[in-house]
C-alpha cells in the first residue's frame, strides 16, 4: 500500500490485493463491483475531505485524481494523473482516463477558493478548465457529474429574501471577477445538463466553508486581530461547517439527485457575533472609507477579497437548503455558530504555536 | 477526515450552567447580607437607599448572568471604596465577598474560570450570538426591553384592544395601517402583543427594504424582530407559525404628508391576501392611531433621495433641523384596535388566491376592515394627540 499517488497506480493496487489473502480478495471483488470516481481540483479543501471520504467507501473502486498535484488524502484507491485543465488538448487526455478507468461520476472541483489578484488564471481555470471537463465528458460520456459552486452566485443584495431558494435569480457579485467566472461556469454546466439527458448533473452551491482546517478568504478574514466590519451594518450571515460541507458532497456522489442544490450549516449569526464568537475585535469601518480603503489595500495585496466583497458585509446572502434535505438527504450536523466556535478553536492553537502549517 | 465534532464548542459550554448557577447563587446571599451590613455600619438614613441599590446590584449579576461578569463585578470592589460617593454601596460589597461562604463561591468560581478562561467568554458571547433564522436575537431583545416598556407605557402611552382575536397559537396575518418615516407602529404592536395577550405571543412584522438596510436603524430592528418585506419572508413565517403584521400600504403609508393623515392608501396588488389564502392563515385587520403623529411630514424631498436609498428625504418640524435629533418621534399616544378575522376566508381554498377578482375582494374588504378600525381607534384616542386625555 505504499505505493500513494503515483502514475503506476494500476500495478500498485494490483500488487497491493495480491500481497494479503483477506483484504486482497476483498479488495479483488470490490474492484469489478465497485464505482470509479475521478475527482478534479483532489487539492482543494472539498477535493481533499472528498478523496478521503472516497477511500473509506468500501463501494468505491477506485478514485482518480485528474489534478495539477497530487492529494495528501490519497489512499491505496487512488490514482493520481497529471492534468492542467488549462493546457490546450487537455480534453481528449480526461476522456481518454475517463474511458481507461471506467469512471461512472465525476466531480469537478477544481475552482479558486478565494478571489485571487491572478484573475486571468482563475478564469482559465475555472470557465477554460470547465469547458475542457464537459467537452471530455461529452466524448466520453460520464454518468454523473457533480460541480461545487459557491451562493455568492445569488450574491449579497438588499432586496435578498432571508431565505434564498434554488430558484432565485442568479445575479452574482457586481465587480467581482470570483462570482463572475463561477456564474460562468454554472451556465456552463446547465448547457450540459440539458444537452445530455442521459447523465444525472449535480451543482452544489456551498456557503462560505468554515471550520479547524480550512483556509480560504473568510477564514483569513477572520484571522486578522481586528477585522473590518461595516459601521451601521450587521447582516446575518450563514456558514458551511467543513464536515457539513464535505458530507453533502458525499451525498451528491453517492445519490442520483440532478438538479441544483444549496449547502450549507443550520442556523445564521449577526456579523458582529461572528467577529466576537471568532475572539477578535470587530472595527466598524464606515461604508465610503471601507470601499475606498478595501480597493487600495486590494492593489496593495493586503486583503484578503476585493472591494466587491463588502456587500457581503452589508447585505443578507443566507441560502434555504430544504431541498437539499428533501432530495439529497442532507442533514447538517453543525451549526454556523459551531463552525465558528471550531474555527476560533483552531486558530488559538495555531496561534499558540503548537501546531505548525497543515493544521 | 478528522473526525473532530464540537469537542471545542461544547466543552467550552459545558461549565457554564454550574457557574451560572453558583453566581445566582452569590448575589442572593449579597442580598441578605446587605441590611446587616447597613445597620452594622450605623447609617440608618441610608440604609433604605442602600438596600434599594444592593438589591439593584443583585438584581443585575443574574441578568449578566456568566461568571466573566460576576468576576468584573467583584473586582471593582476595590477602586470603588476610593471613591467617598460610592463608599457605601463598595462597604456592602465587600462585606458580602469578605463573608466566608462568599469566598469559597468566589474560589470555585475561580478555578473554573482558570480552567476555560477563553471559552467561558466565548459561551457568554455564544449567548448574545445566537439569533433565530430571521435574526431577532432574544438577549438584545431582552436588554432593550426597559426602553421599550418605558415608550409603551409612557412615551406612547399605548392602549390596546381586540388582542383576543389574535390566536394564542398558529399563524395569523395581522393587516395593519401604516404611518410615520420609521417603523414605530409595528414595534408598539409588537410590544402590545408580546405585553398583553393572553399567550404573550411572539410577533414578527415586516419593514420596507429602504428601513431595513439604513444602517444602524435595520440591523438593530432585525434584532428585535423585524423582518424585510418580501413574499419569500412572510411565506416561511407565516408556515413556521407565527404572527405576522405586515402594512399593505407600504411607502405609500409612510409618505403621507400631515395634512393626509390617517387617511388609508391603496393596499398593493393583495399579497398578503394571497398569502392569507395559499396557506390557509386568518386574516385579521388592525387599526393604528398614533403613528401618524409621530413624524408630522411637512414635505417630501425627492432630489438626492435615490442617492441615499431612500423613497423620499422627510421635513418634519424637528427633521432635518435638529439632525439625528430630529428622528426621535414625537410623543403622539397610541390606540391600537385588534379587530375579529375576516370571515369567510376558510371556506376558500388555496387555488382562489389565483383568482384575481377574489383576492381583489378581499383585499378591498379588508381594507375597509382596517379603515373602520383607524376610525374607531382615533376616537377612542380623543381629542388629544399628544397630551394626556
Amino acid at each position: 500500500m505504499a505505493s500513494v499517488g503515483t502514475s503506476g497506480g494500476e500495478s500498485g493496487a494490483q500488487g497491493a490485493s495480491s500481497d494479503e489473502t483477506g483484504a486482497g480478495l476483498r479488495a479483488k471483488r470490490g474492484e469489478r463491483s465497485g464505482r470509479s470516481v475521478a475527482v478534479t481540483g483532489a487539492s482543494t479543501f472539498l477535493g481533499k475531505r472528498l478523496v478521503a471520504l472516497l477511500e473509506e467507501d468500501p463501494a468505491i473502486r477506485r478514485v482518480v485524481v485528474l489534478d495539477v498535484k497530487g492529494t495528501p488524502a490519497a489512499g491505496p484507491k487512488t490514482v493520481y494523473y497529471e492534468v492542467d485543465l488549462t493546457q490546450p488538448g487537455v480534453e481528449s487526455r480526461i476522456s481518454e482516463i475517463l474511458h481507461a478507468e471506467g469512471v461512472d461520476t465525476l466531480a469537478h472541483l477544481a475552482f479558486a477558493q478565494s478571489p485571487t489578484q491572478a484573475t486571468a488564471w482563475a478564469h482559465e481555470l475555472e470557465s477554460v478548465g470547465t469547458m475542457n471537463v464537459l467537452a471530455a465528458c461529452r466524448r466520453k460520456p460520464v454518468r454523473k457529474l457533480v460541480v461545487s459552486s459557491t451562493v455568492l452566485v445569488y450574491g449579497p443584495h438588499p432586496d435578498n429574501p432571508n431565505f434564498i431558494t434554488e430558484k432565485r435569480a442568479t445575479r452574482g457579485l457586481h465587480g467581482s471577477d470570483f462570482v463572475s467566472d463561477k456564474l460562468d461556469v454554472e451556465a456552463q454546466v446547465q448547457r450540459f445538463a440539458s444537452e445530455s439527458p442521459g447523465s444525472c448533473v449535480t451543482v452544489l452551491r456551498f456557503a462560505t466553508i468554515l471550520g479547524p482546517t480550512v483556509d480560504n478568504y473568510v477564514a483569513r478574514w477572520l484571522s486578522r486581530k481586528v477585522v473590518p466590519t461595516v459601521m451601521g451594518h450587521d447582516p446575518l450571515v450563514q456558514l458551511a461547517h467543513e464536515v457539513d460541507a464535505a458530507a453533502a458532497l458525499k451525498l451528491a456522489v453517492d445519490r442520483d439527485a440532478p438538479g441544483v442544490f444549496n449547502i450549507a450549516s443550520r442556523g445564521v449569526v449577526p456579523v458582529s457575533a461572528l467577529v466576537k464568537l471568532a475572539g477578535r475585535m470587530a472595527l466598524p469601518v464606515p461604508y465610503g472609507v471601507y470601499r475606498r480603503l478595501s480597493g487600495l489595500f486590494w492593489v496593495a495585496q493586503l486583503s484578503e477579497a476585493p472591494p466587491a466583497f463588502v456587500a457581503a458585509l452589508r447585505y443578507l446572502c443566507v441560502v434555504d437548503v430544504s431541498e437539499a434535505a428533501a432530495r439529497l438527504g442532507f442533514r447538517p450536523r453543525y451549526s454556523t455558530q459551531d463552525a465558528v466556535l471550531d474555527f476560533e478553536g483552531a486558530l488559538r492553537v495555531r496561534e499558540a504555536r503548537l501546531l505548525h502549517e497543515g493544521a | 477526515m478528522t473526525d473532530r465534532p464540537n469537542g471545542a464548542g461544547e466543552g467550552g459550554n459545558k461549565p457554564r450552567p454550574g457557574a451560572r448557577a453558583k453566581a445566582k447563587a452569590e448575589p442572593a446571599k449579597t442580598r441578605k447580607g446587605a441590611p446587616r451590613a447597613g445597620a452594622a455600619a450605623g447609617v440608618t438614613k441610608a440604609a433604605p437607599r442602600a438596600r434599594a441599590r444592593s438589591r439593584d446590584s443583585a438584581e443585575q449579576a443574574p441578568a449578566a448572568a456568566d461568571p466573566v461578569a460576576a468576576q468584573t463585578a467583584m473586582s471593582s470592589v476595590e477602586p470603588a471604596e476610593v471613591v467617598p460617593q460610592a463608599a457605601e454601596l463598595a462597604a456592602e460589597l465587600a462585606q458580602a465577598v469578605a463573608s466566608p461562604e462568599a469566598e469559597l463561591l468566589a474560589e470555585g468560581l475561580d478555578d473554573e474560570l482558570a480552567s476555560s478562561a477563553a471559552h467561558g467568554a466565548i459561551s457568554a458571547q455564544g449567548g448574545f450570538a445566537s439569533v433565530d433564522d430571521f435574526g431577532l436575537s432574544p438577549a438584545t431583545h431582552a436588554r432593550l426591553q426597559p426602553l421599550l416598556d418605558w415608550l409603551y407605557t409612557k412615551y406612547f402611552r399605548v392602549r390596546v384592544s381586540g388582542l383576543e382575536h389574535i390566536p394564542a397559537q398558529g399563524p395569523a396575518l395581522l393587516v395593519c395601517n401604516h404611518g410615520g418615516a420609521l417603523p414605530w407602529d409595528g414595534l408598539m404592536l409588537a410590544t402590545a402583543v408580546a405585553r398583553e395577550h393572553p399567550a404573550r405571543r411572539s410577533l414578527r412584522w415586516l419593514v420596507e427594504d429602504f428601513a431595513f438596510h439604513a444602517p444602524f436603524i435595520g440591523s438593530l430592528l432585525n434584532r428585535i424582530g423585524a423582518v424585510r418585506a418580501c413574499p419569500e419572508n412572510a411565506t416561511r413565517l407565516l408556515s413556521e407559525g407565527h404572527v405576522l403584521a405586515v402594512f399593505p400600504e407600504g411607502i405609500q403609508g409612510i409618505g403621507k404628508t400631515y395634512k393626509d393623515r390617517y387617511k388609508l392608501q391603496r393596499f398593493g396588488r393583495g399579497g398578503h391576501v394571497k398569502l392569507a389564502l395559499r396557506l390557509g392563515v386568518p386574516m385579521i385587520p388592525v387599526g393604528i392611531a398614533g403613528s401618524d403623529d409621530t413624524y408630522p411630514l411637512l414635505y417630501k424631498v425627492r432630489a438626492f433621495s435615490k442617492s441615499l436609498g431612500l423613497p423620499f428625504i422627510p421635513v418634519t418640524p424637528t427633521f432635518p433641523l435638529l439632525g439625528a435629533a430630529g428622528l426621535a418621534p414625537l410623543p403622539s399616544r397610541f390606540q391600537i384596535e385588534v379587530g375579529p378575522p375576516l370571515e369567510g376566508l376558510s371556506q376558500l381554498t388555496p387555488a382562489a388566491a389565483d383568482d384575481t377578482l377574489v383576492v381583489h375582494d378581499l383585499n378591498e374588504r379588508v381594507r375597509r376592515a382596517v379603515a373602520q378600525l383607524l376610525q374607531q381607534a382615533l376616537a377612542a384616542r380623543g381629542e388629544h394627540v399628544y397630551r394626556s386625555a
